[in-house]
């Protein structure tokens, strides 16, 4: 399967949008900058570091810079809303409502992806098909857990969604080793 | 999956840094000590669980790419114990308010990123050697 490389567009959009943020915050809160210039310097480096300075393009390092610059936006956003005394009570269940409604939609993207990058076995050695199976299986199991994780996260309040997300994440990875266990690749 | 394949030394050193964090928590704060003992034997159970159930979940052709992703999911894991551990600290040392739950959501926003990136990066090294 063939992927085009995802374009540096996207990646500078969000890096941007985090120095911004991060910028406001530097602003509102002086004192804690050690805290904002750590935040907004993360990814830079990262991204200089795995693609720049190596001179290779690669498109899982950018769609994980993508990922994890909106993991950085959205608790600085938190962040500069908790500066400005926008919150009440509420807030914090709010806050980790978004991060795991976010998490939930990581689970279903790289469910998907990853079984799709993984290398594949020597064919004359292993039964393709079962392979195949097992990848499949791995990736739909990720990404129900992920739909799963979302819907706790939208329904439910804070700890019982915490609880019945991770578990959800637990069993999707319980049901994948117990297939793998029972199922033999090699003809 | 064997052993070495696993307890590489950026995996051991990770697994000493939080052991360190986690004895540091202790110190600092005597009633979380079951928290941080769980932090702590996080990897090392990590690593002894998949050295057992490996065998039955790897495939014997599965290559370096395979491992070097599990590798980073543990770094990953790791990399968010960690961030919590260190975020509990500078809170029960007063270096960041503990009521300020949005630094508790960057803190964790910052984990997961470099979890993240590292998951990244190990996914384009099994792609090139694939």
């Amino acid at each position: 399967m063939s992927h085009s490389l995802m374009r540096p567009i996207y990646p500078l959009f969000v890096l941007s949008l985090v120095a911004a943020l991060a910028l406001v915050a530097w602003y509102l809160e002086p004192e804690m900058w050690f805290v904002w210039a750590g935040v907004s310097l993360m990814l830079p480096i990262a991204w200089g570091t795995l693609e720049f300075i190596r001179d290779e393009p690669s498109d899982d390092v950018r769609r994980s810079i993508f990922f994890a610059g909106w993991l950085l936006a959205f608790p600085l956003l938190f962040a500069i809303g908790s500066s400005l005394d926008l919150y009440d009570g509420q807030a914090r269940s709010m806050a980790s409502a978004a991060m795991g409604l976010f998490m939930g939609g990581v689970l279903i993207f790289m469910g998907n992806y990853i079984p799709k990058r993984l290398p594949p076995l020597d064919e004359g050695e292993y039964d393709q098909a079962k392979v195949l199976a097992l990848k499949r299986f791995t990736g739909w199991a990720y990404v129900l857990a992920g739909i799963g994780y979302i819907g706790a996260w939208l329904i439910l309040p804070t700890t019982p969604a915490n609880i019945v997300a991770t578990g959800l994440c637990l069993l999707a990875t319980a049901l994948i080793v117990g297939r793998r266990a029972l199922t033999r690749i090699r003809p | 999956m064997s052993a070495n394949k696993l307890a590489t030394p950026v995996v051991l050193t990770a697994m000493i840094t939080i052991a360190g964090l986690a004895g540091l928590m202790v110190v600092i704060e005597p009633a979380r000590a079951l928290s941080a003992l769980v932090a702590a034997a996080f990897l090392p159970s990590a690593v002894i669980i998949l050295k057992t159930v490996g065998r039955f979940v790897l495939a014997r052709g599965d290559t370096a790419a395979t491992h070097g992703i599990i590798r980073a999911s543990l770094l990953g894991a790791g990399l968010v114990l960690g961030g919590s551990l260190v975020t509990e600290i500078a809170q029960s040392t007063g270096m960041i308010d503990a009521g300020r739950w949005d630094i508790d959501e960057l803190a964790f926003g910052v984990s997961l990123a470099g979890a993240m990136i590292l998951l990244g990066w190990a996914t384009e090294k099994a792609k090139k050697k694939s």
